[in-house]
């Protein structure tokens, strides 16, 4: 009876894990961090990015850290996919949105951004030819944004991370005046 | 002595002149002929009271709008919308308010709002999830120079950049 008592909590451990994964990023981490936070070894390796191959919701994904100056500044979770049909990239997209919508509550922003409205009876085109992008975002500690989109017919389906204090007031830097300085 | 005195109007009438220039070394006031001397290429709107061109800007498409009274220049206007990359409207806009503070100095209003409160204090992240609505003013001697941007009903991040003739107000 103890085991799986034992087993439930650990599941519900887990379970609860996988709730505030996306909301509770150590942005302080650096890169050797990460790499002992992670199970496997890093498939791609650079000063500005480490990468694993991993799952999530059980589909295969590229997990990628980005840094600045050693620190954690964003995570994107890659979602690679291979669809027979067109539809099932939107339906990959609709079942993770109902996924992260029951870790993370229901979304700040859900959009559809339409550069062409030819194919708006078939979205599913439309998603393969560029012409509307889905982003769903939620605003927690982060900003979790949910997106997929075509690019040279090749479907991009990610899942953006970036602390939201992170993504405060920038001003560019550059001294030399714009080349359309002049016309304003 | 009165050649000295007429070198000496000629460069004080000159330097009128370069001051008064109010948007891209036009005057308030310029006629539709001398505004068509300034730019190149066919304009794509031409009536008595406007005169658009479709010029690069910053990185976007825009129209240069100019107005009219009486064929006299009263206002001009930069109009942006559908920029085509979102991440790099995002630099250029702010490229573009930059130059604007750069060039007119400290605004006198520099507002940014969200309906969120959470995102008061995140205006990239307002930007990111199309909750944004900024407006910039400068109060100049001859002109007034508004900034105002935000996400239309299609979610659309529209930019517009507008030049008054103070005195035609």
């Amino acid at each position: 009876m103890k085991k799986p008592i034992f087993l439930l909590v650990i599941i519900i451990f887990t379970l609860s894990l996988s709730v505030s994964a996306f909301d509770n990023i150590n942005w302080d981490s650096n890169r050797n961090d990460i790499i002992k936070s992670e199970a496997s070894e890093p498939m791609l390796e650079d000063t500005e990015f480490l990468g694993f191959a991993t799952t999530l919701f059980n589909k295969t994904i590229e997990k990628i850290y980005i840094f600045k100056e050693d620190k954690l500044v964003s995570v994107f979770y890659i979602i690679s996919e291979d669809r027979k049909e067109l539809e099932d990239y939107l339906t990959s997209y609709q079942e993770i949105n109902a996924l992260l919508t029951k870790d993370l509550g229901k979304p700040f922003y859900n959009d559809e951004d339409w550069e062409d409205e030819r194919y708006k009876e078939s979205p599913e085109l439309a998603l393969i030819l560029g012409d509307v992008r889905y982003n769903t975002t939620w605003i927690k500690n982060n900003v979790i944004t949910h997106t997929i989109y075509a690019k040279d017919l090749s479907i991009n389906h990610i899942i953006f991370v970036n602390p939201l204090d992170s993504l405060r007031e920038t001003q560019p830097s550059s001294t030399e005046n714009h080349p359309d300085f002049d016309e304003i | 002595m009165k050649k000295g005195l007429t070198i000496l109007a000629v460069f004080f009438l000159s330097l009128t002149t370069v001051i008064a220039a109010d948007f891209r070394g036009l005057s308030w006031g310029a006629t539709q002929t001398e505004v068509m001397k300034t730019e190149s290429g066919k304009p794509s709107l031409v009536s008595d009271e406007i005169l658009i061109w479709q010029v690069p800007l910053y990185g976007f498409n825009a129209n240069r709008i100019y107005n009219f009274k009486a064929n006299r220049l009263v206002s001009t206007m930069y109009l942006i919308s559908e920029p085509k990359d979102f991440e790099k409207a995002w630099l250029n806009y702010n490229t573009l308010k930059n130059d604007l503070i750069k060039k007119y100095g400290k605004p006198s209003v520099d507002e940014f709002t969200t309906k969120n409160e959470k995102l008061n204090t995140a205006r990239k992240a307002a930007y990111f999830v199309k909750d944004f609505y900024e407006s910039t003013l400068w109060f100049l001697e001859r002109s007034s120079i508004s900034l105002i941007s935000n996400f239309d009903q299609k979610g659309r991040f529209v930019i517009c950049l507008f030049y008054v003739d103070i005195k035609n107000k």
